[in-house]
């Protein structure tokens, strides 16, 4: 064998013993089947919901909720006159970047009424309720100087 | 250049080797007895690439130490929270790699949502679309979580019920020695 042959023989080797295992290595593949797993979010319960005196003749409803998420759509302010058996509506509030949020109940109803109040948060379907807030009493008659929330 | 030789070469077979390489290099020929020395040394170099072939592709007659491709094995991963209606969320799986060795999964396929954890959050308020998935490497016998992000939508119509149900999905994942 001429050296020129040899020389040649043992490049191609040396240059094979470097190719090969990388090609080899492209070959392994592995694969599996199985469950995965997707999780549905909860809406934030507004909390806490709070009811001040902000006139004699008016109530200002106070919540939060812990983080600003596109997942609140609104929210729904309702109060009760008799300490939670019926609700009424009244008003939605839509939902911003911020986390406190405030309503003012005006007017209340003529006479004396103790009130309470709760939130519900909403997206659709979807809703979350407060607890029941605190509660006040106010007294709304004909002529204002009578009025008194306590 | 390097040529590298295996564990046990004899001397003489490295100093071959050396001389080996700078004729490859320089052109300055050795003498035939290094030669034949250095071709000699060649052949277990010769036989490690073959075995490497027979292993890779996991058949080939003789591959007596030939090994086989085991499939990975996939589980529910846990999910965060992140489907509200009409949002977009992750599949999570958790991957065991049997194989001995480490495997990058890099591609996978959902075919279909199988279960809630809410009856009354029905599999048809969920619809699948390919996907991301997060090329992961999982080492030999090891376990890691791969996440297809995107691939889980909830519909804007989804009732209270679906309010933080698990969504379990069915799906294939695959991946290459890494």
């Amino acid at each position: 064998m001429s050296a020129h042959r040899l020389r040649v023989m043992l490049t191609g080797s040396v240059a094979l013993s470097v190719a090969l295992p990388s090609a080899a290595v492209g070959q392994w593949a592995a694969s599996g089947d199985g469950p995965g797993q997707g999780r549905a979010s909860l809406l934030p319960v507004p909390s806490p919901v709070t009811a001040t005196c902000a006139s004699p003749s008016t109530i200002q409803v106070d919540w939060s909720v812990t983080a600003a998420t596109p997942l609140v759509v609104d929210f729904v302010v309702e109060r009760s006159t008799d300490d939670g058996a019926s609700w009424a509506g009244l008003s939605s509030v839509a939902a911003t970047s911020a986390t406190s949020y405030s309503l003012i109940d005006d007017p209340l109803a003529s006479g004396t009424f103790t009130y309470v109040y709760r939130v519900t948060t909403r997206n659709n379907d979807w809703r979350a309720t407060s607890a029941v807030s605190n509660s006040r009493t106010a007294t709304v008659g004909l002529l204002d100087v009578t009025d008194t929330c306590e | 250049m390097t040529l590298r030789l295996g564990h046990g070469q004899s001397r003489s077979g490295r100093r071959a080797h050396a001389a080996i390489c700078s004729w490859l290099v320089t052109g300055h020929r050795p003498s035939r007895a290094v030669v034949l020395v250095a071709t000699t040394a060649l052949l277990p170099v010769g036989a490690g690439v073959a075995y490497g072939l027979w292993s890779a592709s996991g058949s080939g007659d003789g591959a007596g130490k030939a090994q086989t491709a085991q499939a990975l094995t996939v589980t529910a991963g846990t999910a965060s929270p992140q489907l509200y209606p009409g949002a977009t969320g992750d599949a999570v799986f958790d991957v065991t790699n049997p194989n001995a060795y480490a495997v990058t999964v890099d591609s996978g396929t959902l075919s279909s949502v199988t279960a809630t954890s809410d009856a009354g959050c029905g599999v048809d308020q969920f619809s699948l679309s390919a996907g991301t998935v997060a090329s992961t490497a999982i080492a030999a016998g090891a376990s890691a979580t791969v996440t297809v992000a995107g691939a889980l939508t909830m519909a804007s119509t989804a009732p209270d019920a679906c309010q933080g149900v698990t969504v379990t999905v069915s799906g294939t994942l695959s991946g290459t020695q890494s």
